[in-house]
């Protein structure tokens, strides 16, 4: 039989998912009619008619309420299995789905929030991750608006029970609407980008202390909103009246700059697949085996045009949220920032280009040894020392954005930037991420005027740091990976 | 048991010459169903050990690395050659038909029955045939080596095997339809 749920191409294998739900349906649908029957159920038999109700719910939207009703008699389980099969549809099987079943799938997700289903926080995060920026599509405009509507009319109940699901579609929807501002206005767009707006100025004006659990990138995503006048408000707030968030504890910005973004956040910019065959390239592809893969990679998700602004969101999960294994470290597979050096080429347009260099550097200008992570700066370091002399133009290029970020990010607490960048430097040295400076201090190539700067910066460092002595971790044993040249 | 063996084997034969013909039509389908799950187990095939013989039974799963033009062969059939390679190996790959616009490079693909023999002259390709069948299975996570190239091998007769042919050298470490990227 054919799948009702999926488009299938010719020549595309089954889907092993879709066949064990229609398989089940096919097996139950006689049980699927009122009267139900009352017999209690092998754990075998309840994972079937879970399969067969959800395809039920899915591909016979006349019925949906007869099989809905079914669900809820049967349900021993405060309805886990069913939000995981829901869950691994959106993860496998959402780009691929016929319209109809995409509509039932957002209808049934507000029934499992209205139930309070055990593992509706993960449904709703798979479901947000299949929204895409830079994505001008019906069918994706159409999901971002179905979701952002839907968080907004479920606040009430996933305020108490998911408080952790806002946070995360706040963080979406604000990335989603750095993309969504940029375009010229219709209708259409106006109607969503209105209801992405009102939701995160809620969020930041009745449940602030959701905002704080973000971290730093709240306010990288914030910076690309500066011109939305409903956003205005909110940054005078942050950075002169931080009292107005009423929120116990929060008194300057600079508690948000200090505080880490977790590795979840990065995560949800990023489509399952787009993850899978990332993290494929950064695992299995050596070090001069990637050029087909970098073509076919950038051909599926950044070649048009709009759909470029996804490699920021690509070089912050690279360095914040996939860590290599030492034993990768030291294989000859490609290294992150070799993949990063890639990624920055493959952007054309300049706001998308600093954009990513921010997201590369963002954690050197607010390093702390005690929350923050070595990985997340090391690959931007290895780009720069690694590019020396063949692509020097890429180290003078991020050495130069660094010192700008320096002066310029926040006049206002430059003191506490310049802190963090030393703090970076001093960790990438003392655990042998690089064995010195000196490759770029004494780099012909380079611009004096950086060179000066730099080594102005590293006596500095000298005299911050000393006092610091901190025993050299051996979780990472860090030999210095291989000067190979930066292929791009 | 016998049906342990029988995946290996062609279905049609194993019925008609083993089984009662009216099992045959009464049980069809499911046997159907078992063939096909048995198909799926099915042992992959290096790349690097298929050597060229007239019969449809190479089973392997490849990625699709480059594809060529397209171009009509006979006025009304259209062939692309493609490129492809596994883990051990690299062949061209003739894709037919449909074949030609459903397939991308970067998919991986599996072939079942498929047949690795001689198309005119000496060109050696890897191809579904009338009885094979592709089927695209995923994309881009697949590790592939671009040497040694199947299709870039001369092979003789084996003078004590009829039928059957052996190595005699390597024409090329590469294909020479599609140079290697760098």
């Amino acid at each position: 039989m054919a799948s009702r749920l999926i488009y299938k191409a010719t020549h595309e294998a089954d889907n092993p998912f879709d066949v064990s739900l229609t398989e089940s349906f096919q097996l139950l649908e006689s049980q699927l009619r009122p009267p139900f029957p009352l017999t209690i159920l092998t754990q075998p038999e309840y994972s079937n008619l879970n399969r067969a109700i959800l395809y039920g719910i899915l591909c016979e939207p006349h019925l949906a309420e007869v099989h809905i009703k079914h669900l809820h008699g049967i349900i021993t389980d405060g309805y886990s299995l069913f939000t995981a099969l829901l869950t691994r549809l959106v993860d496998e099987l959402y780009s691929k789905l016929v319209e109809n079943v995409k509509i039932q799938l957002l209808g049934v997700t507000s029934i499992m929030i209205r139930v309070s289903a055990i593992g509706i926080d993960s449904l709703l995060v798979a479901l947000l991750r299949q929204t895409r920026g830079g994505d001008f599509s019906k069918a994706n405009l159409w999901l971002c608006s179905e979701l952002v509507t839907l968080f907004s009319i479920k606040w009430e109940s996933l305020l108490e029970e998911q408080p952790l699901v806002l946070s995360s579609a706040m963080y979406v929807f604000l990335r989603l609407l750095a993309d969504h501002c940029r375009v010229s206005s219709n209708s259409n767009l106006d109607t969503l980008k209105q209801k992405e707006i009102e939701f995160c100025i809620r969020v930041f004006k009745e449940q602030f202390h959701l905002c704080l659990k973000i971290g730093r990138d709240l306010i990288r995503l914030l910076q690309d909103l500066v011109h939305v006048p409903e956003f205005q408000e909110i940054w005078k707030d942050l950075l002169l009246f931080p009292g107005n968030f009423k929120t116990l504890g929060f008194s300057d910005i600079s508690q948000l700059y200090q505080s880490r973004t977790s590795s979840r956040y990065f995560l949800l910019r990023l489509t399952p697949e787009m993850e899978t065959y990332l993290r494929f390239l950064l695992t299995q592809v050596k070090l001069g085996s990637q050029t087909r893969y970098q073509i076919w990679f950038g051909k599926k998700f950044l070649n048009v045009q709009e759909k470029e602004s996804v490699v920021i969101d690509i070089v912050r999960f690279i360095c914040c949220a996939h860590h290599p294994s030492n034993k990768t470290i030291l294989s000859n597979v490609i290294p992150r920032w070799a993949v990063i050096g890639w990624l920055l080429t493959c952007c054309s347009k300049n706001h998308v280009q600093a954009n990513v260099k921010l997201a590369l550097l963002y954690d050197f200008l607010f390093f702390h040894e005690e929350v923050d992570n070595i990985m997340n700066i090391e690959p931007a370091m290895l780009l720069m020392i690694n590019s020396v002399p063949k692509y020097v133009d890429m180290t003078q290029n991020l050495l130069e954005f660094l010192f700008l970020l320096v002066d310029h990010y926040d006049v206002e607490r430059k003191d506490l930037i310049v802190r963090g960048v030393l703090s970076a430097l001093d960790v990438l040295e003392r655990k042998g991420v690089v064995q010195s400076f000196d490759a770029l201090t004494s780099c012909d190539l380079l611009s004096s005027v950086l060179k000066e700067r730099l080594v102005k910066l590293l006596l500095s460092k000298n005299v911050v740091c000393k006092k610091v002595i901190l025993p050299a971790t051996p979780e990472l044993a860090y030999t210095a990976p291989s000067r190979a040249s930066c292929e791009v | 048991m016998r049906g342990i063996t029988l995946h290996s084997i062609n279905a049609d034969s194993v019925f008609l010459s083993g089984i009662p013909r009216d099992f045959h039509l009464h049980a069809k389908s499911m046997l159907g169903i078992y063939f096909r799950s048995r198909r799926r187990q099915l042992t992959m095939l290096p790349l690097k050990d298929i050597t060229p013989a007239a019969r449809n039974n190479v089973n392997t799963q490849f990625i699709i690395l480059e594809k060529g033009k397209i171009t009509l062969e006979g006025g009304q059939n259209k062939t692309c050659m493609g490129l492809v390679a596994d883990e051990t190996a690299s062949v061209h790959f003739q894709l037919w038909n449909e074949e030609c616009d459903a397939f991308e490079a970067g998919d991986i693909i599996r072939l079942s029955n498929g047949i690795f023999s001689y198309q005119r002259g000496n060109n050696l390709v890897l191809r579904a045939g009338k009885r094979g069948k592709v089927e695209k299975v995923g994309e881009f996570t697949m590790v592939f080596a671009e040497s040694p190239n199947m299709s870039e091998i001369l092979w003789a007769p084996d003078p004590n095997n009829s039928g059957k042919y052996v190595r005699e050298s390597v024409i090329s470490t590469h294909s020479h339809i599609f140079p290697p990227t760098v």
